[in-house]
């Protein structure tokens, strides 16, 4: 993301601010990353139980110990690293196509059509996200058993609100502004403005709000894992691991305490990226 | 003045009806039979098809879905959320019980974290740039990052089970409050420094505080006495704000030490599917959180008279 940052700043012409914050978020969300896409070639079978090696401390063979069913607790890490990143990316994706779409439809039209998704925008962000997560995994739990689909459908429904708002407000922004007014003076298409001016103006704080934003639904997902309500086991999930770990902390609180490091690591990975991201761009409207 | 307020408090009309949709759907989509559900689990009998009718007509559940909104809605609006799917009792009954406990821990929380965030704010932007507010930065970095259940788990392990020095769950004693508190503190706390910092930086950029250096004043002064006083407008705006994390904010911490509070209470009814009192705590939540909104636009407009604008 730095690399497409440089590329428009290079475009520009102007010169990229250094910014410690970005790299070193970068190098921790690149970690997490490059552990997720190479598990298999990282870890051991994470399915593969051992009761002779319940509850194990971390030695030379199982970095992290084992579990209660004996199974390695650091290849389940490892593979939890993938299932959070899987599920974050996707549930913040259909979250930026859904919320940019309806924020740009809304700013771009104007009129009703803005009042009414306007209302429906505050309605979304005055409810407490969490609650309405948890209680939606529980109905959708009882209406189609359970499946990771219910942690995507619920986080998606209240987390699309971000982007709608955002869009929505550098469309209306952008709608005011001479260059625009001036590319429709000369006969540009709306397309044209769309491609040529909006989208890329509006890209970079988007950009930076999905960066924050899929640390904050990794936070979510194992929210939602460690109240048992997430993905469900056999599938390794961070929060999952850590629900299952709570009960052995007095004898075996490696199961605990890798999981939810790897949780604050990658949470705090995006965040610095995004607050990094953030900065950038405010210096670069400051040059401007 | 009354008209800004009327017109504020009108406003949010339209936002509370939405919620009152969305939280009715989540019963409404409830599938199967709810009416045979409640027999099952208030009475643990097979239900029999009179009982099921009985307790269908006691309910409305033969009522079209706008008809039981509206009959819902408009109890709701009074407090009455129905009467609770698996207790013999009111969904009312059933959060009123459980708030005062709740509000123990929130408003423990909520001292000790304004006290702490607005001395690590000053620090912090009294020394910009400077290690300490580097350290201050990361800190608010790491307590919106690092999760509460974990925390929470970590300080079980030093401080229940390493020094034995605290209970581990347990409620409403001192000595039972002191970890909850901290592990919900230390997230609590991380962004209003990062709030308290950005609005000092902000007053300390201003045109009277160049005057009032280039007139000699003492830093100290200027800092306290100018530049913080102007400050503290946002500042207790945004702290009075985080009155609506009472309801739900919790949810995390209190299950960790199984606080019997709130958030405790929506993750049960979850399990035992009591959508009645999910519902009401929805709604709940949602409304605290737009009325709050409410009476700090309105304080705003109080404390700081160049705001009541439209009057």
């Amino acid at each position: 993301m730095i690399e497409m940052f440089k590329v428009i700043e290079i475009f520009r012409g102007i010169e990229i601010p250094k910014n410690n914050l970005c790299h070193i978020g970068l190098s921790v969300v690149l970690f997490i990353i490059l552990l997720g896409s190479f598990a298999p070639l990282i870890a051991k079978d994470p399915y593969e139980t051992n009761m002779a090696k319940r509850l194990e401390p971390p030695s030379s063979e199982h970095f992290f110990g084992a579990d209660q069913l004996g199974r390695d607790l650091f290849s389940r890490v490892i593979y939890g690293a993938r299932t959070s990143l899987i599920v974050a990316i996707t549930i913040s994706a259909f979250s930026m196509g859904i919320g940019c779409l309806i924020g740009a439809v809304s700013g771009y039209f104007g009129g009703i059509i803005d009042d009414v998704i306007g209302r429906i925008i505050d309605v979304f962000l005055s409810i407490p996200e969490i609650v309405v997560n948890i209680a939606l995994v529980g109905v959708f739990c009882t209406i189609y058993g359970s499946s990771t689909w219910n942690v995507i459908l619920a986080v998606v429904f209240t987390n699309w609100v971000s982007y709608a708002r955002i869009t929505r407000g550098i469309v209306l922004s952008l709608k005011e502004r001479e260059f625009i007014f001036c590319s429709k003076a000369i006969g540009a298409k709306s397309s044209w403005i769309l491609f040529k001016h909006i989208i890329p103006n509006a890209l970079g704080p988007i950009v930076v709000l999905a960066t924050l934003n899929v640390g904050n639904v990794i936070l979510t997902i194992a929210s939602l894992g460690f109240l048992g309500l997430g993905i469900q086991p056999p599938t390794p999930e961070w929060g999952q691991l850590l629900n299952s770990g709570k009960n052995y902390i007095a004898t075996a609180p490696w199961i605990t305490f890798f999981p939810g490091l790897f949780i604050a690591l990658s949470v705090f990975g995006f965040n610095l990226l995004g607050e990094g991201l953030r900065d950038i761009l405010e210096r670069r409207r400051i040059y401007e | 003045m009354l008209r800004y307020i009327a017109r504020r408090a009108l406003q949010i009309i339209p936002t509370i009806l939405g919620i009152s949709i969305i939280s009715f759907s989540l019963l409404y989509i409830f599938p199967g039979d709810p009416a045979e559900f409640i027999v099952e689990a208030r009475y643990g009998v097979e239900p029999t098809q009179e009982m099921v009718e009985k307790i269908r007509i006691e309910m409305g559940l033969d009522k079209p879905f706008v008809v039981q909104y509206f009959n819902w809605l408009s109890k709701a609006v009074r407090g009455d959320f129905g009467i609770s799917w698996t207790e013999d009792k009111t969904v009312m009954e059933v959060i009123l019980e459980r708030l005062p406990i709740s509000a123990e821990l929130f408003f423990a929380t909520f001292a000790i974290s304004i006290a702490f965030a607005l001395i690590l704010g000053i620090i912090s932007a009294v020394h910009k740039d400077k290690a300490v507010d580097h350290i201050c930065r990361i800190y608010s970095l790491l307590g919106i990052s690092i999760p509460s259940f974990w925390l929470g788990l970590i300080l079980i392990w030093i401080f229940s089970v390493q020094l034995h020095l605290l209970p581990a769950f347990g409620c409403c004693e001192l000595k039972h409050l002191i970890l909850p508190v901290l592990t919900w503190s230390f997230s609590f706390m991380a962004i209003k420094t990062r709030f308290v910092r950005a609005s000092l930086l902000e007053e300390l950029s201003q045109g009277y505080v160049i005057t009032a250096r280039a007139k000699g004043l003492p830093e100290k002064l200027i800092i306290f006495r100018y530049a913080l006083r102007n400050a503290l407008i946002p500042i207790i705006t945004y702290f009075s704000l985080s009155i609506s994390h009472l309801i739900v904010g919790s949810i995390m911490v209190e299950v960790v030490f199984s606080w019997p509070g709130l958030g405790s209470l929506l993750v049960e009814s979850v399990f035992k599917r009591d959508f009645p009192v999910v519902q009401a705590l929805v709604f709940l939540s949602g409304v605290l959180l737009i009325t709050m909104n409410l009476v700090v636009d309105l304080l705003y407009a109080v404390i700081d008279p160049r705001i009541r604008y439209g009057d």
